[in-house]
């Protein structure tokens, strides 16, 4: 793995995800107007309502129109618009470091935060990082300079995979400094704590975050398909395990269902979007056909 | 185990089992390393699947050693793996054969062709055709052959003593030898059954370690030889095969050929036989048919005699025109044709013969021979019969009587000697002597009887015997001599009782009474009674028709009236006669009537007052008539013929045969007849005993009266009058003869049996050491010849006595070794005629120095002479002549009693099925043995193996996919 930071963002990725935008899925408050749906009345071209004058307010609102033909005051109110305060949740943990194709899902993982905050930045929104195994490791604040980028990739570069994941801890610490509602990415593989991951999620959900789940699982995770007698090198500080992995396939599926179902159903309880992306996967199309299917179920909304 | 394998070396890829197991250990030992995010799941995996993960892999880890451990049988092929019935390549069979070799086996298939095919050599060819094809076959088979008649020594295979026990393998060069062996063979004459040959044959398969175990039973399977032959072999047959695993094959070699039918008793074929052979004295009256002669075995020049011959028809088919040969020295003398003789049925034919004046004197060999002219007799073997007489110039007997050197005309010996010697037909020759010189006489045999008269015991006196002639006398009754005793004036009771009887040990057959008379009229030893001429009523009873006393009806009556004993001794009668002991004649009884005389009224009172249920007065006329008989007791003495005439009417009136059968009367009738049994019962006169305890059982026989009339002193009457006037001519000379006949014919010197069946054990003949030689010379006289010829030389055993000899009180002589010689005898050659030639001692008295009274031409000097012992040796027809077959289910219900009574005790009801599902008579062997040498080679037997094989690697295979451990 070479030292540069920029080998996460490489220049095909950042022309494929040039085009995705990815919306809160929340109304957020920003510092800047961008894309996103402000709570706040502002100056957009979007009309909202009317509303009574009151004295004080700003006669640039009142709509002259109405009163030609009522004789009476009314405030023409529009919409604002803000840009998106978004912190990207890397786990650098030990388990991250496994990986068999091309890239591990550390490697991945990181890609796909690049590639979220490059795109993040390019619609103006604010992004930060933060890299985390057993604790903090790096906190990039959020900020929405173009330049900011460099920062974030830097921030992950130096964050090499090691120690056990602690999320309660790591979710409590970013809820407790996150100002405001934000978007949260939690790109993690999850193999921790399920109840202290849980309960993190809880905190974030509380605080009305719009929090975004990527569950990075490599494709041997998911499908378990060794030969031949294997020692299993426990990582995390977990045990070995000499076994023949063709007779413990059906176990291990089995587990991993059960697994997969416990974290499936508390993100959805939680209000949470979930996504479980596997390192095989293209990062893009992974990317592309989860920002669709956001926007479509913001579009119900 | 590891013998009888095709491929010994290969057993070492039973290492090969271990091979799973070390690919195993090897790949726990050999794995990738992968470092292992996921570990939760997986350790989760492992909790929840450990225990079926172990109990998957160690199946499949016991079905791949299962599968190597076939792989190696299969190569290897034990015996035991295979099992089944497997003749293939390379497998071990021990078989024991059985062979029937009695002689029923000689069944012809054509009774006109005597060479013709047998039942024997049927056999003989099926185990030679069997053990050729054995030979020739890939599978070892090993053979133990033996027969019935001599189980002990195998006549093919080792015998039981040798180091190998395991039978003769078979190969091309032992079948051979084995064909040999089995062209010698011959039906033995013996009528041996299959026990001892099938115990023997079990010994040999215990000996047998491994391998499949067949037991061959080749035989006739005659029904009677088979049923006959005890549970024991059933038993033995049923736990072979259940228990010891024995197949059991029973080969039937008997024509017509057995049906696949078991309930059927297959068809035999007819037998003839002639089952006895035996001389007889002549008896013409029609009144003696019942008398039951012994067998004449001396006979003389112009004696006529009879030779009965029983011929048996042992089929069910009737026979006829069977032609009856009679030979004596092969020459034949007689010929009888009979007609019919229907199935089963059994008749005798009795040949008249007498041989002339100038026959050569000796032993004469008889012999019977059927001739079938249709040609339906299949079995010939049995249409023999072979027997002796013996012929003698004279047939000498001993008179012993302390008067033999008086010329007194009144002495016993005179009238005995003219008795027996009054006509030349009798041929009989007497030598007299007296009691003193008898102790010179060592060799009694020569004489077959030897007559005691008037003797006065044992001692020193003038009548006495002495102890050697006491000690001579001994030995030759118990040889089976036979004793006469007259009775008379010297006759010392106590010595008699002492010496003589000795408590049953001696060669007296009872006890005389000291004081007998019970009305204590004298005190003599003997009974006196004065003759009552006015007495017409019977004075004695003959108690059985007896040689001796061949009288019955009226002459028997007429005898009983006329002889009047009048001085007679008595038998003590406290003394309770042993078995062997009979009462030939009894007197009356000769007591007062006085005695009897109110017994007699009070009967008579007891019936009148019930005589009145018969009508007529029938019953109550005879009161009157016992009133009568006893009413002057004083005047009528001892006669009591009117009362027992009396008595015995009233019992036998028939119009109160209702009356005494009533119940009421019983006790009225038993009254009646007790006092009639006591009235009639008197003292015996003339007894008869077998004297046992020597080698051969004597015969005495003693009158208790003198053999003459002897007057008594001071009277006009003798001791009796049997000898006198007519009664001496019709009566007395007869009986004489009579006796002498009955005695001579039991007498050992003129031959131990007339037949002498032949048997599986030796006949046994024991010898007096002090007079024989311990060397027996057999010899043997074939079919038609006139002469016999030496064929061996038999040394006899010492053996323990039967006898030991009276100890003497307070005799000082030293006492001998005592032995016997015991000689055995076979008969060599079969059936025939045989006899034992006796090389006797010298002895240092010869008898024949002694002066002998008589004729001095017969020369008792016998000690330098071999005496003779004629043996006629027969086939023991009991069972084997009767050619009736076994059919199956008669063997099963017989194996099914075995079983249940075998070491197992089976139920009888298992028992029954386990025998029924098996098929015990193999109906073609060769056709069976064939096909089991094809099955083998079509490795059909080997089949499931393979499909076994087949199974277990499919089923390897499916687990193992099923256990994930392939894709």
């Amino acid at each position: 793995m070479g030292d540069d930071s920029r080998r996460f963002l490489t220049p095909e990725a950042v022309s494929r995800i040039s085009r995705l935008d990815l919306r809160a899925r929340h109304v957020v408050e920003g510092f800047i107007s961008g894309m996103h749906k402000s709570p706040f009345f502002g100056h957009s071209v979007e009309f909202v309502q009317h509303r009574d004058y009151t004295p004080g307010d700003d006669i640039r609102h009142l709509d002259w129109k109405v009163w030609s033909k009522t004789d009476r005051f009314y405030i023409k109110q529009f919409e604002a618009e803000t840009n998106l305060r978004a912190m990207i949740m890397l786990d650098v943990s030990e388990s991250m470091r496994y990986g068999k194709g091309p890239l591990t899902k550390y490697e991945y993982a990181c890609s796909m935060a690049a590639s979220l905050a490059y795109m993040l930045l390019q619609q103006g929104d604010a992004v930060g990082c933060i890299t985390f195994d057993g604790q903090l490791r790096h906190a990039v604040p959020a900020r929405s300079q173009q330049t900011h980028l460099d920062a974030i990739l830097q921030a992950m570069n130096v964050s090499k995979p090691q120690e056990k994941t602690n999320l309660e801890s790591i979710l409590k610490r970013v809820t407790d400094n996150l100002p405001g509602r934000g978007m949260v990415i939690l790109i993690s593989d999850l193999l921790t704590d399920r109840e202290s991951f849980f309960r993190g999620l809880d905190l974030l959900a509380h605080r009305r975050h719009d929090v975004i789940v990527f569950h990075v699982l490599d494709e041997d995770e998911v499908n378990f398909e060794f030969q031949g007698t294997t020692r299993f090198l426990g990582m995390e500080a977990m045990p070995d395990l000499v076994c023949n992995p063709r007779a413990l396939r059906d176990g291990y599926l089995e587990a991993l269902k059960e697994y997969l179902v416990e974290i499936r159903r508390g993100c959805a309880k939680r209000g949470v979007e979930y996504a479980l992306i596997r390192t095989s996967d293209y990062l893009d199309a992974v990317l592309a056909r989860f920002l669709a299917a956001r926007m479509a179920l913001r579009g119900r909304k | 185990m590891f013998e009888s394998v095709i491929n010994p070396l290969a057993w070492w890829g039973l290492l090969a089992v271990a091979v799973p197991i070390i690919i195993h250990l090897i790949n726990r030992l050999r794995y990738k390393r992968i470092e292992w995010a996921a570990m939760e799941f997986l350790l989760k995996a492992i909790q929840r699947y450990k225990r079926k993960l172990l109990l998957e892999q160690l199946i499949l880890l016991l079905l791949r050693c299962l599968l190597i451990l076939l792989v190696v049988l299969l190569i290897v092929r034990p015996l035991w793996f295979m099992g089944g019935t497997g003749t293939e390549a390379g497998s071990v069979h021990h078989h024991v054969i059985v062979l029937d070799d009695s002689f029923s086996m000689n069944d012809l298939d054509d009774a006109r062709r005597s060479d013709g095919m047998s039942a024997f050599r049927r056999g003989t060819q099926l185990l030679t055709d069997l053990g050729q094809a054995q030979a020739s076959s890939n599978a070892l088979h090993h053979w133990t052959l033996l027969t019935w008649s001599n189980p002990t020594v195998p006549e093919f295979g080792p015998s039981l003593t040798s180091e190998k026990t395991e039978g003769t393998r078979l190969t091309n060069e032992t079948a051979t030898r084995l064909k040999e062996r089995l062209d010698d063979l011959k039906p033995s004459s013996l009528p041996s059954g299959p026990l001892a040959s099938l115990q023997q044959a079990v010994k040999h398969l215990d000996n047998v370690k491994d391998g499949r175990k067949h037991l061959h039973i080749v035989s006739d399977f005659r029904q009677l030889t088979w049923r006959n032959s005890g549970d024991e072999v059933y038993t033995l047959l049923a736990d072979l095969s259940k228990q010891g695993k024995v197949r059991v094959q029973m080969h039937d070699v008997a024509q017509p050929n057995r049906s696949m039918s078991t309930g059927e008793v297959p068809p035999a074929h007819g037998n003839l036989s002639i089952t006895q052979l035996v001389a007889r004295p002549r008896r013409t009256a029609d009144s003696l048919a019942g008398l039951t002669d012994l067998p004449l075995k001396v006979v003389t020049p112009r004696l006529p005699f009879d030779v009965h011959v029983t011929v048996k028809n042992f089929g069910a088919a009737e026979h006829s025109k069977v032609k009856l040969i009679l030979r004596s020295d092969g020459v034949v003398k007689a010929e009888r044709l009979i007609d019919r003789l229907s199935g089963g049925e059994e008749r005798t034919i009795v040949f008249n013969l007498e041989y002339p004046a100038d026959e050569v004197v000796g032993i004469k060999a008889l012999t019977a021979r059927l001739e079938d002219a249709e040609g339906r007799d299949h079995l010939a073997v049995d249409d023999v019969r072979y027997g002796f007489v013996e012929l003698r110039s004279k047939v000498s007997v001993l008179i012993i009587d302390p008067d033999a050197r008086s010329n007194f005309n009144g002495t016993d010996w005179l009238y005995v000697s003219a008795a027996l010697t009054g006509t030349s037909r009798t041929g009989i020759q007497t030598d007299v002597i007296t009691p003193r010189e008898l102790a010179t006489r060592r060799n009694l045999t020569p004489y077959t009887v030897i007559y005691l008269l008037n003797i006065a015991g044992v001692g020193r006196s003038e009548g006495d015997l002495d102890e050697d002639g006491l000690k001579n006398l001994e030995r030759y009754v118990r040889g089976g001599g036979s004793l006469a005793y007259f009775l008379g004036p010297r006759t010392n009771v106590a010595i008699f009782n002492d010496r003589l009887y000795n408590k049953g040990m001696g060669i007296f057959p009872a006890p005389l009474s000291l004081k007998p008379d019970l009305e204590g009229r004298k005190s003599n030893p003997y009974i006196d009674d004065e003759p009552d001429k006015d007495d017409y009523y019977a004075k004695l009873r003959f108690l059985k028709v007896h040689p001796a006393f061949p009288f019955t009806g009226e002459i028997a009556e007429t005898f009983a009236r006329f002889i009047h004993v009048n001085r007679y001794f008595k038998i003590d009668p406290q003394w309770k006669p042993g078995e062997g002991f009979d009462v030939l004649v009894q007197l009356m009884n000769r007591r007062p009537l006085q005695l009897y005389r109110d017994q007699a009224r009070s009967l008579a009172s007891e019936l009148n007052a019930v005589a009145g249920e018969v009508p007529d007065d029938k019953l109550k006329q005879y009161v009157g008539k016992i009133f009568a008989s006893v009413d002057d007791p004083e005047k009528k003495k001892s006669r009591k013929g009117e009362l027992l005439e009396a008595l015995s009417a009233t019992l036998g009136e028939p119009a109160a045969a209702n009356f005494w059968k009533e119940k009421k009367y019983a006790e009225l009738h038993k009254k009646f007849r007790d006092f009639l049994e006591v009235l009639q019962q008197g003292d015996p006169l003339v007894v008869e005993a077998a004297v046992t305890g020597g080698a051969k059982a004597g015969r005495v026989i003693a009158f208790l009266t003198p053999a003459s009339p002897t007057p008594i002193q001071g009277k006009d009457y003798g001791w009796h009058d049997m000898a006198t006037g007519d009664l001496a001519q019709f009566f007395f000379v007869p009986m004489m003869i009579g006796l002498q006949d009955h005695l001579s014919s039991q007498t050992r010197s003129t031959g131990l049996t007339t037949s002498t069946p032949v048997q599986q054990q030796p006949l046994e003949i024991r010898l007096d050491k002090d007079r024989f030689h311990p060397q027996v010379e057999l010899w043997y006289q074939a079919d038609g010849e006139t002469q016999p010829a030496k064929i061996d030389t038999i040394n006899a055993e010492k053996v323990k006595p039967l006898y030991e000899p009276t100890p003497i009180n307070g005799s000082t002589t030293k006492v001998a070794e005592q032995f016997d010689w015991l000689v055995k005898v076979r008969p060599l050659k079969g059936p025939g005629h045989y006899r034992l030639k006796f090389n006797q001692v010298s002895s240092a008295t010869s008898p024949s120095e002694n002066a002998v009274k008589g004729e001095a031409s017969i020369n008792l000097d016998t000690a330098k002479i071999p005496e003779e012992q004629p043996l006629a040796f027969n086939l023991d027809d009991r069972e084997e002549s009767d050619l009736t077959r076994l059919s199956e289910d008669q063997m099963r219900e017989m194996l099914a009693d075995g079983l249940s009574k075998g070491t197992a005790k089976t139920p009888l009801l298992e028992a029954r099925e386990y025998v029924q599902g098996k098929t015990w008579f193999v109906l073609n062997a060769l056709e069976a043995q064939a096909n089991e040498a094809l099955q083998s080679q079509s490795w059909s037997e080997f089949s499931w193996v393979l499909l076994l094989f087949v199974g277990l690697l499919i089923l390897e295979q499916y687990l193992a996919m099923r256990f994930s451990h392939h894709v």
